[in-house]
């Protein structure tokens, strides 16, 4: 179990971190979406240790996370990075030998992932002479190829081709099948919703929404129904529990959240036939809109590129 | 720090580093500098294959001195010029002037410094064949130096000149060889994947040792292969004081390059981009060069004061120090102290270097202010 709590972190006067907590259970895919610079990326840094947080722990199995714990763990940095000039295979060899793994050891575990991710056939290489797709593919060996105990990944599925996002999938799948706690994020939403056991909504430095989608769903103030019906525009505006209406070829209720929805239901059967009578579930995508909108300007002035330190690219 | 990082990395710089194809190309470059400077000395030292000498006799057996000696020259293969003074003081002037080789005198060679070897046997010669008549009462010959100078200061001037030459190329280029690799690792972004597994003093130390080790291997290929060409051509006398050159230039340069490299690691550290290095390092190539400039003087005058002070002052120490192997008359404490100072010196830069990279390495974009760098720690 990865488990962070009541991150913070300040570059000057901006504030990236403002108490960021969540956890994520062994063998969950766990989904961290936010707007860009919501600070993602620094939470990824703090839990990976490269960063260190004015305040807060990250913690594995119960206990803080020191660099023998971190160097267990796996991580994809958004800035892709490896040495341009090496051979793929020595690369991977190497990484995962600073990882602690031995020798004869590095070497297996970096030819099952060129081979497992496509790229074997260029172990000789040197990583320059890849293209961007391969790149990408070596640089996840590299966040893979030491057996991680944890996996953070940032943007892993960004500049992957429809294959590549599904052999990343499975493979992500795969290691939270052997319980590896697994944390990603992304800007693909449907992608997140798809793919993760629990989601996390970061907005300007706070966890704004943590859980499953469907608790996500649960949790919202409303609740939508169509409702196909031939009655003319206007038949529920007067409906207790009704905020608001859109008449279509159906109608579109935006209902409170403590609306009876049979009410509705028998209120629209007293005007006429029903054909259709549909909750609709929100998609993560207005979900996130909601969550954002929700704390849009609950905020003491941090601005949005507060969790870039590098102030160059946003 | 962590040991095994540290191997890691150092054992990365040196293979990757040595195995790439300009360090090779660099490796075989000063190779053949180094061939061709030798190649050239021992033909300007081997280009008088009949050597001429200049001799004056004097005394009285001089006449059938110099006839004898006149005699044999041709079959010792000695162009010989010979006449006869009647001035014995006069004719030692002749020496001390150098317009006479030698001058011999009843048994006694005066020369300036030494007898040339090709020459003694001529001399010794035709002094004992003139005093065939008297057999029982044959005097032996000794040589009076008129001049006497240090068998090999010559030899000591190059000797530094080439030691110094060696120190500043070496220390510059490895030097820039941590800078440049430093600016890499951020450039390519890789930083932040290695920083996940090793602490930044880890990676700073390996890639400072490991480049550092290829270095020692290049100064000692260059070294084995000079006093081998130069032995072998004859164009260098294998003396102790060669040795103690070697000895003295490894011992700068690891000192030297510690000191500096950690210099340059941190100021590359401030940059994202190779482009803004090379300006960024601008400085730290002035604290190389003057003293490299300096050493220049320093070589025809390595007694003068402020030679003694310099050599002693770090960082001007590591290339002014090595000059006083010409002078060779250091007492025993200046090279002490002055490894001493420099030692100190090196701490200090060390542990400062190894701060500001451990504040910066992660700070993409534009320079990193040197406030931020010293104070603002990852663990602010």
């Amino acid at each position: 179990m990865l488990e962070l709590e009541g991150l913070r972190k300040r570059y000057g006067d901006r504030v990236a971190l403002d108490g960021v907590t969540f956890t994520v259970r062994p063998g969950e895919l766990y989904g961290f979406v936010g707007t860009n610079g919501a600070g993602k990326t620094t939470t990824m840094r703090i839990t990976l240790g490269v960063l260190e947080p004015d305040a807060g722990t990250v913690r594995y199995q119960g206990k803080p996370v020191d660099s023998a714990t971190r160097r267990t763990f796996g991580y994809m940095p958004e800035e892709r990075g490896l040495y341009p000039k090496m051979r793929v295979g020595d690369q991977l060899r190497y990484l995962a030998e600073l990882h602690g793994l031995s020798r004869g050891d590095a070497d297996k575990a970096a030819t099952y992932w060129m081979e497992r991710l496509s790229v074997i056939e260029r172990a000789g290489d040197r990583v320059e002479a890849l293209s961007l797709g391969n790149q990408q593919r070596v640089q996840l060996a590299a966040a893979l190829v030491h057996h991680p105990a944890v996996l953070v990944l940032d943007e892993p599925f960004s500049g992957l081709d429809p294959v590549g996002v599904d052999n990343l999938a499975e493979v992500l799948r795969e290691r939270a099948a052997e319980g590896v706690p697994v944390v990603f994020s992304s800007h693909q939403l449907e992608l997140v919703e798809r793919l993760c056991d629990s989601i996390g909504i970061i907005y300007r430095g706070r966890m704004v929404a943590t859980g499953t989608v469907d608790e996500l769903r649960a949790s919202r103030a409303e609740r939508v129904l169509r409702v196909g019906t031939d009655v003319a525009a206007g038949w529920a505006d007067r409906v207790p529990g009704v905020v608001s209406a859109d008449y279509g070829k159906s109608t579109t209720l935006v209902l409170a959240a403590d609306a009876d929805d049979q009410a509705v239901l028998d209120a629209a059967r007293a005007l006429g036939p029903v054909r259709e009578f549909t909750p609709l579930r929100a998609s993560l995508a207005e979900l996130f809109r909601e969550a954002v909108a929700d704390h849009d300007g609950d905020e003491d002035g941090s601005n949005q590129d507060a969790a870039d330190p590098r102030g160059a690219d946003a | 720090m962590n040991r095994n990082a540290v191997r890691l990395v150092t054992r990365r710089e040196f293979v990757e580093r040595g195995r790439d194809r300009g360090f090779a190309i660099g490796v075989g470059i000063s190779l053949a500098i180094v061939l061709v400077s030798v190649l050239i000395a021992s033909l300007v030292s081997n280009k008088n294959k009949t050597p001429s000498f200049t001799v004056g006799f004097a005394g009285t057996r001089a006449v059938a001195e110099q006839q004898i000696a006149d005699r044999g020259a041709p079959v010792a293969k000695i162009k010989l010029t010979s006449s006869l003074v009647t001035d014995a003081v006069g004719g030692q002037q002749l020496v001390k002037d150098g317009k006479l080789d030698a001058l011999v005198d009843d048994g006694q060679v005066f020369v300036k410094d030494a007898v040339d070897p090709k020459l003694a046997p001529l001399l010794a010669e035709a002094n004992l064949a003139s005093q065939v008549p008297n057999l029982d009462q044959l005097q032996g010959q000794a040589t009076v130096q008129l001049a006497p100078k240090d068998p090999d200061s010559g030899q000591r001037k190059t000797i530094a000149l080439i030691a110094e030459i060696m120190l500043f190329s070496q220390m510059i280029a490895y030097c820039l060889a941590v800078a440049t690799g430093v600016v890499e690792e951020k450039t390519s972004r890789v930083i932040e994947v290695l920083l996940s597994s090793v602490s930044p003093r880890s990676l700073l130390t390996g890639k400072i040792i490991g480049i550092g080790a290829l270095g020692l291997l290049q100064l000692a290929a260059t070294v084995l292969v000079g006093l081998g060409a130069g032995s072998a051509t004859g164009a260098l006398h294998m003396t102790v004081q060669v040795w103690q050159a070697v000895g003295i230039v490894a011992l700068w340069f690891v000192v030297g390059y510690i000191f500096y490299a950690s210099a340059y690691a941190a100021v590359a550290a401030r940059v994202s981009r190779q482009e803004e290095m090379q300006s960024a390092v601008q400085p730290l190539n002035l604290l190389i060069m003057v003293p490299y400039f300096a050493a220049f003087a320093a070589i025809g005058n390595p007694d003068a004061t402020w030679v003694r002070a310099l050599s002693l002052i770090p960082p001007f120490s590591v290339l002014i120090q090595p000059v006083r192997i010409a002078g060779g008359d250091a007492s025993w404490w200046e090279p002490v102290a002055a490894i001493g100072l420099m030692a100190v010196a090196t701490v200090g830069i060390v542990l400062a270097g190894a701060r500001v990279y451990e504040n910066s390495v992660l700070r993409f974009g534009s320079k990193v202010p040197l406030r931020v760098a010293w104070t603002a720690g990852r663990k602010a």
